[in-house]
């Protein structure tokens, strides 16, 4: 069975299995040579993307050992690269986990080279071109004998510098680490010296993670895998216990925590949950996963359990040690940010929204909404943003308004309720800027009783354009008491010839 | 008790014809207005009219406190586009609420069937009084997480009120539902309201059950300097009272007096002239309940026993 892609021009194998490079086939032979020394060759096409994918699925997985893993595909070669420090002890060993980790692969159908060396270069090439016959672990400061026997290929350079090397005669590691560096410099270039000074450790390198590395982790080993909601929940509540005196040493409270969840047959799944203040309490973030499990829309699907659950802190916050008062029983903002994290962990934390002001005067441009997960939690004491600072005091000024002058009209000027999109209203009413005398709207007529206007808003040329029309806002209120708020777009003899009117928001 | 006291107030204030009132007034509810804003009420004498009922003084209480804490409480209007007055209304009487002045508000808006794609804007809440600032949005994507929502914000104890904007009668806001959420709000001391656009009366567990419609508008020569077909005048509201659990029902047309944030104006009006489609169109005896409810109460009437013939044939 082979693989083809096409290469150069012409269908290549780029990938073989066992039987069909016991036939004679190699790699990047053309598939018609291959077919005729092996007729009944079972082809298929290279799928780039349903490799990286697996890839990526075997490397979620892998996670399970250790956090800090990237994928390299360096030359084509797919492989995976694990930093395994400090690790090792909780598989019972480097030679443990390697066990354990061919085994896992290969119940999935994988072969696999696994190499474990103190460098990530040495790694690298003794997984792939290393004899199998070695013990595949090589401890720290032996690299140098273990690496000499690679060829060339081994130090991930480019294909072009080994066939030079090859040129000269040298064939192996073993051949140019002792030769002097400044002529091998500046013959084949600086990253030829970097590669073996990494090899062989003199040089530091360390691997960029797939995922960012959580600060605070903590994890379980289930000899018998679990699937139950309630051992998952229990288990949470276990593991944020186990954290919550880290956090109170380190004067921290989490705000982004990850649940991942490692089942037996290799897959693994991933819950997060976003608070709005920094959480220590173990019971408070258990409930808040509950939230967040019972919002799936599919329940978890555990196969046959789930063997490893960790729970890591991805975001922390400075948080002070509440003192609890003997008397009451709760600090005074408690239950509404415990409200505020559990309504964010169940509906999404984009569907609990607070106002925030923007500068413009276009009604529907004028404010926005913002997660309320981000902003600043507390509504008594905490610092608010500007703008709000300018709504305040806007209302307060016209509160002001109000009371020196009442003459002027101390009316309600804008709607409560406000239409997403203005909706497109039949309107009959004096040319050129009459009022309304009649409308048209959503298929139902009103009469017009009353109205006021016309609020002029003009349009905002430097975002919609010179092109853009003015709005003349009327607050109108027909016969049975309904007060609308509409607006005819465009004037009418500069403008356009014929502005359309529309309706925009209701009033109380 | 309270109408003892809302009627002593009354009387005194009859008898001196104040125009501000110094001690602080006591409601029903146990909210205590301070004095400094009593003084700017416009006095009680020109407020309720002289030989009063019991029923405008329980409608005279809410119009100037608010509705009471740790209940749950439901305003409807009939149609869709009333919601501004439904909305409205809401908001008024909210900052009437002045002990919880301080504390946010948490609408909770249902997925409307139609596309009725209106969202609250803040400087018009400002305009109003309210401060957009302590209001938190929820916009859950069923009606169900709607429920679920407000069911954990009434046992929250930080809020002033939890507000449930719903369209129509979902099935799962039965009986049931209104009586846990009532419970609940009676445990934490929250104010829970459900706003119900585009519905009938239905049975529900509320402590209180208002029916609001639009109304053209108070136009005074008095207060504005408008003359009539001038303008529009002070926002007014026809509010019906259809139930009410601890006190009398009754109907009054109400006037938002934007200069001194409350109302005023208030003609209180007969309950059998009252503007509720339900009570002229359906017969008295039956409340009128949607379709797709399992738990269908039952006609409110007499059960007249029928004599029973014991098997006797022929």
């Amino acid at each position: 069975m082979a693989v083809i892609a096409s290469v150069k021009g012409a269908l290549r194998l780029s990938a073989l299995n066992q039987t069909a490079r016991q036939a004679g086939l190699h790699k990047d032979q053309t598939l018609t040579d291959a077919r005729a020394i092996v007729p009944k060759l079972d082809c298929h096409e290279a799928d780039e993307a349903a490799d990286a994918a697996l890839l990526a699925a075997i490397a979620d997985w892998c996670e399970r050992y250790t956090p800090l893993l990237s994928i390299d595909t360096i030359n084509g070669l797919p492989g995976l690269m694990l930093d395994i420090t400090g690790c090792a002890h909780l598989f019972k060993g480097e030679d443990a986990l390697r066990l354990d980790l061919i085994s896992r692969l290969t119940a999935h159908g994988f072969v696999s080279n696994i190499a474990i060396a103190a460098t990530p270069g040495a790694a690298w090439g003794i997984a792939r071109y290393g004899d199998l016959d070695d013990s595949r672990i090589v401890a720290t400061r032996a690299e140098r004998e273990h690496v000499a026997p690679l060829p060339l290929e081994a130090l991930r350079m480019a294909p072009k510098t080994v066939e030079e090397l090859k040129q000269v005669g040298l064939k192996t590691i073993g051949c140019i680490v002792d030769l002097p560096r400044g002529p091998l410099s500046l013959r084949f270039g600086r990253p030829l010296l970097r590669r073996l000074d990494q090899a062989l450790g003199r040089e530091e390198e360390t691997i960029s993670p797939r995922m960012a590395v959580a600060d605070l982790a903590s994890e379980r080993q289930f000899v018998d895998p679990i699937s139950l909601q309630d051992d998952i929940s229990r288990s949470i509540l276990s593991l944020a216990g186990n954290l919550k005196p880290v956090l109170e040493k380190r004067a921290l409270g989490a705000r982004v925590l990850v649940l991942k969840l490692f089942r037996v047959d290799g897959e693994r799944r991933m819950l997060s949950v976003v608070t709005a203040n920094p959480e220590r309490e173990p019971a408070h973030i258990e409930q808040l996963f509950q939230d967040r499990l019972a919002s799936l829309h599919s329940p978890l699907d555990a196969g046959f359990g789930y063997d490893l659950i960790r729970l890591e802190i991805a975001t922390s916050e400075p948080m002070l040690h509440q003192q609890a008062d003997f008397v009451s029983k709760a600090p005074i903002a408690d239950s509404y940010n415990a409200l505020i994290n559990r309504l964010g962990a169940r509906l999404g934390t984009d569907r609990v929204q607070r106002f925030a002001m923007n500068d413009s005067h276009i009604p529907e441009r004028s404010f926005g909404v913002l997660p309320s997960i981000r902003t600043s939690t507390a509504h008594s004491n905490a610092s608010r943003t500007d703008m709000s600072q300018n709504m305040r005091t806007q209302a307060a000024l016209s509160l002001a308004d109000a009371e020196d002058v009442t003459e002027l009209d101390t009316q309600l000027t804008r709607p409560i309720l406000l239409l997403n999109r203005p909706e497109p209203v039949d309107v009959m009413a004096e040319i050129p800027e009459g009022l309304p005398q009649r409308f048209r709207w959503r298929k139902v007529l009103y009469e017009v009783a009353a109205s006021e206007g016309p609020e002029r808003i003009a349009c905002e040329w430097w975002r919609d354009g010179r092109q853009a029309l003015t709005r003349d806002y009327f607050k109108t209120e027909d016969r049975a008491g309904r007060r609308f708020w509409m607006f005819r777009l465009g004037l009418y003899d500069r403008e356009s010839g014929r502005p359309h009117w529309y309706m925009h928001g209701l009033f109380p | 008790m309270h109408h003892a006291t809302a009627t002593a107030l009354i009387d005194h204030l009859h008898a001196q014809d104040q125009m501000r009132v110094q001690t602080d007034y006591q409601t029903k509810s146990g909210i205590t207005l301070p004095a400094a804003l009593n003084a700017q009420l416009i006095p009680a004498s020109r407020l309720l009219p002289k030989n009063r009922t019991v029923a405008e003084d329980e409608l005279a209480a809410f119009f100037e406190a608010g509705l009471p804490s740790g209940s749950l409480h439901e305003l409807r209007c009939a149609h869709s586009r009333d919601a501004g007055a439904l909305a409205g209304f809401a908001l008024t009487l909210l900052s009437r609420m002045n002990t919880h002045a301080h504390k946010p508000v948490l609408w909770i808006c249902a997925p409307f069937a139609d596309t009725s794609n209106m969202t609250l804007f803040p400087q018009g809440l400002a305009n109003l009084g309210v401060d957009p600032d302590r209001l938190v949005i929820v916009t859950p994507l069923s009606v169900k997480h709607a429920l679920w929502a407000a069911d954990e914000a009434a046992k929250c104890t930080d809020l002033a009120a939890v507000i449930l904007h719903i369209e129509g009668h979902p099935g799962a806001l039965d009986m049931t539902a209104t009586r846990r959420l009532n419970l609940r709000a009676s445990e934490s001391g929250t104010c829970v309201i459900i706003l119900r656009q585009s519905s009938e009366e239905e049975a529900n567990a509320a402590i209180t059950r208002w029916y609001i419609a639009p109304r053209l508008s108070f136009q005074s020569q008095l207060h504005d300097g408008l003359k009539p077909d001038e303008g529009i005048g002070h926002t007014a509201f026809s509010v019906h009272l259809e139930r009410n659990r601890q006190g009398a029902t009754g109907t009054a047309s109400v006037t938002w007096n934007h200069q001194i944030r409350g109302f005023s104006h208030v003609r209180y009006e007969d309950h059998t002239h009252a503007e509720s489609p339900s009570a002229a169109e359906v017969p008295q005896h039956r409340i009128p309940h949607p379709a797709n409810r399992q738990d269908q109460p039952s006609d409110m009437g007499q059960i007249v026993a029928l004599p029973t013939q014991l098997g006797r044939s022929g």
